[in-house]
């Protein structure tokens, strides 16, 4: 291979496989079109299959002669794809909601379409009770794949066209090694999901039915609330989400499935081969446990107080099902958006504001800081102080136990610093613009920590309406805190390199 | 009987009163809290019942609730709104809970009485021909760039695997 664009063919091509394996799922919206005779979104469907697959097969043909070094891919490479892919994907999956007719602009497609595939759950779609079953369909299943991941869901079939797969792999923030190797990890995290889609969504479909729903009708609300539950994305096929449902039954359900997946995969992989104890020392439940905790009872005191709900019932389906949803990164939301402003007050904000962006488990589908690299901060320092306190001079070895014990050292407890004050410092970023366009603090720190964190809760700042600013923003906070930068660094270290090698030759 | 009755004078008084949004509800809750209101919008998906009563949804352009009321009185709705129909548009009077303790907690409207003020109507949605014309020609060339790129690329493995 030549030297010349090495790195671009190499790019590409991953991409473009990539890409070509998503345009199939495409297929599955013309089918559900077709189901209801809606020839009109089928079309939709089938343009975006096409452009998808032509835009792919370029893509793989500029790059071909990549097949030959597919054993020795850098890191960095690895890391481009990743990123690059959520991006060209986000641009054509956005397609079909042009299309539609019920968005304002593409870029709000784009906007809606990177909220899908990082499982945030904010919207910027135009009456929502009046779409397709296609389009609905669409949205669930973007946030249903980009929850397990793109990546992952391409080196489950195409690792063998996907040399130093691991190193695309990590390029999608997870990390963990279920299998020896990444094929059977990825297929792992796949079978994982699908055992529980099938589950949850006959559960579901069960209760659905038992609230006066028509049974093709239950299907697909069954489906789509486990898709977003589970994805920890937060997108419902109605505007009123959860609450159009008006049941506390199928509300807990719900709950169940979408704080099942924001665990960690290597726990659900622990537990299926019979390590119940795991789930009782991993450092990320006892972190989720106590924040969960926490959370919970100051918002609930909060709420009390203000006297906004009298009873428990009241309390755990308004209170505790939102601070839920907001730590696992979920979104399903069972008030509506301008009632966290108007009733939740100060305290009430702020503990939303700190579950949103702690988030949920690393390697799941939650966004966030993670339980792992809070409880690893937390106990680091508590280490330092312990130390400082005693005066000891020897050496202590800090351990935790995530799957098998590990040692806390400082390389451990710099990387999840370090990722911790990039959230923090994207966020105050956030906050910086958003108040700049008149919102007040409280609102903007929520809808801020909201997008960073993938959580898709909103207090209503977020509609179409918004400034662009915002929405590039938001946009980028979303993109961002899905991939825990690392990758889009890497992305954006090669166009920077691509560019100098450009300008030097011509 | 008597409810019924009942709700009828009530909507009889407050046919000239001042109709509601729903977002407008939604902000002044403390203030509309157990209040008679009046909403006017589309109702949406299905009916929901729960034994001699029902939940429907109503959507009135600025924001979507439920609305609580006996199943008797959904018998004359005919058209929910979704992809293929505008729904029946109904105004319903009835007393806005910001709270309800009847159903934990939610911010909901217990209809004492509803009225089909507009029936609902079939969307269309025709097949643009452009758009199927170029759905046929952008198909046969995603399956035109398939095949080749099947025999391009299996061509260029058994090469290098020759060399």
């Amino acid at each position: 291979m030549t030297d010349k664009f090495k790195g671009l063919k190499i790019v590409l091509y991953y991409t473009g496989y990539i890409i070509l394996g998503f345009s199939f799922l495409n297929l599955l919206p013309v089918a559900v079109a077709l189901l209801y005779k809606d020839f009109n979104s089928a079309l939709d469907f089938t343009l975006n299959f096409s452009i998808s697959a032509i835009i792919a097969i370029g893509m793989m043909t500029y790059g071909a002669e990549t097949k030959k070094i597919k054993n020795s891919i850098n890191l960095r490479y690895g890391l481009t794809v990743a990123s690059l892919t959520w991006i060209i994907l986000t641009m054509l999956a956005a397609i079909p909601y042009m299309l539609s007719g019920h968005m304002l602009s593409y870029l709000d497609a784009c906007f809606d379409v990177m909220s899908g595939f990082t499982t945030t759950g904010v919207f910027l779609l135009q009456d929502l009770d009046h779409i397709s079953q296609a389009l609905n369909f669409w949205r669930h299943l973007l946030t249903f794949v980009g929850g397990q991941g793109m990546v992952v869901l391409a080196l489950s079939f195409f690792v063998k066209e996907m040399g130093s797969a691991y190193k695309f792999y990590v390029g999608e923030g997870k990390d963990i090694a279920l299998m020896p190797n990444v094929k059977g990890t990825s297929q792992w995290i796949w079978k994982i999901s699908m055992v529980y889609l099938a589950i949850g969504t006959l559960v579901l479909w069960i209760s659905a039915m038992g609230l006066g729903l028509q049974p093709l009708s239950a299907f697909f609300h069954a489906l789509y609330i486990f898709e977003a539950a589970w994805s920890t994305g937060g997108f419902a096929p109605n505007l009123q989400n959860v609450m159009y449902y008006h049941d506390f039954g199928f509300e807990l359900i719900g709950m169940v499935f979408f704080i099942i997946g924001s665990f960690n995969f290597g726990l659900h992989f622990a537990l299926i081969q019979g390590k119940r104890k795991e789930f009782f020392k991993n450092i990320e439940v006892i972190s989720f446990t106590i924040t969960s905790l926490l959370g919970t009872a100051l918002a609930v005191f909060a709420l009390k107080n203000a006297g906004v709900y009298s009873d428990g019932i009241a309390l755990f389906r308004r209170v505790v099902y939102n601070v839920l949803s907001a730590h696992t990164t979920t979104g399903f939301g069972s008030i509506y958006a301008r009632q966290f402003a108007l009733e939740w007050g100060g305290l009430g904000i702020t503990v939303m504001v700190i579950a949103m962006l702690i988030g949920g488990s690393a390697c799941s589908t939650a966004g966030g800081i993670k339980g792992l690299r809070v409880g690893i901060i937390f106990k680091g320092i508590v280490s330092d102080i312990k130390k400082l306190v005693s005066g000891e001079n020897s050496v202590k070895v800090v351990k935790y136990h995530h799957i098998k014990d590990l040692i806390l050292d400082d390389a451990v407890f710099r990387s999840s610093a370090a990722v911790a004050i990039l959230y923090l410092v994207m966020f105050a970023g956030g906050v910086i613009i958003t108040t700049a366009y008149g919102y007040p603090l409280a609102e903007s720190a929520f809808e801020v920590a909201s997008v960073s964190g993938n959580v898709g809760l909103s207090i209503g700042i977020i509609s179409a309406q918004m400034p662009t600013l915002m929405k590039w923003y938001y946009m980028m906070a979303m993109y961002l805190g899905r991939l825990e930068f690392i990758s889009v660094l890497a992305l954006i270290g090669l166009m920077f390199k691509g560019a100098k090698q450009w300008l030097r030759r011509y | 009987m008597v409810k019924t009755l009942l709700g009828l004078i009530l909507s009889i008084t407050l046919t000239n009163s001042p109709v509601n949004t729903i977002n407008y509800l939604i902000e002044h809750s403390l203030t509309r809290d157990q209040q008679t209101v009046i909403i006017e919008g589309e109702i949406l998906g299905e009916v929901l019942e729960r034994g001699d009563n029902a939940w429907i949804n109503v959507n009135d352009g600025t924001n979507a609730i439920g609305v609580y009321l006996r199943l008797d009185q959904t018998t004359e709705l005919k058209v929910f709104g979704d992809y293929f129909n505008i729904g029946d548009k109904i105004r319903v009077v009835g007393v806005f809970e910001r709270s309800c303790i009847e159903h934990g907690g939610e911010m909901d409207i217990h209809a004492t009485s509803i009225q089909i003020i507009e029936p609902g109507r079939p969307i269309d949605h025709p097949v643009s021909s452009w758009k199927f014309v170029i759905s046929i020609i952008l198909m046969s060339i995603a399956l035109f760039a398939l095949y080749l790129k099947r025999h391009y690329f299996k061509k260029a493995e058994i090469k290098s695997e020759v060399n």
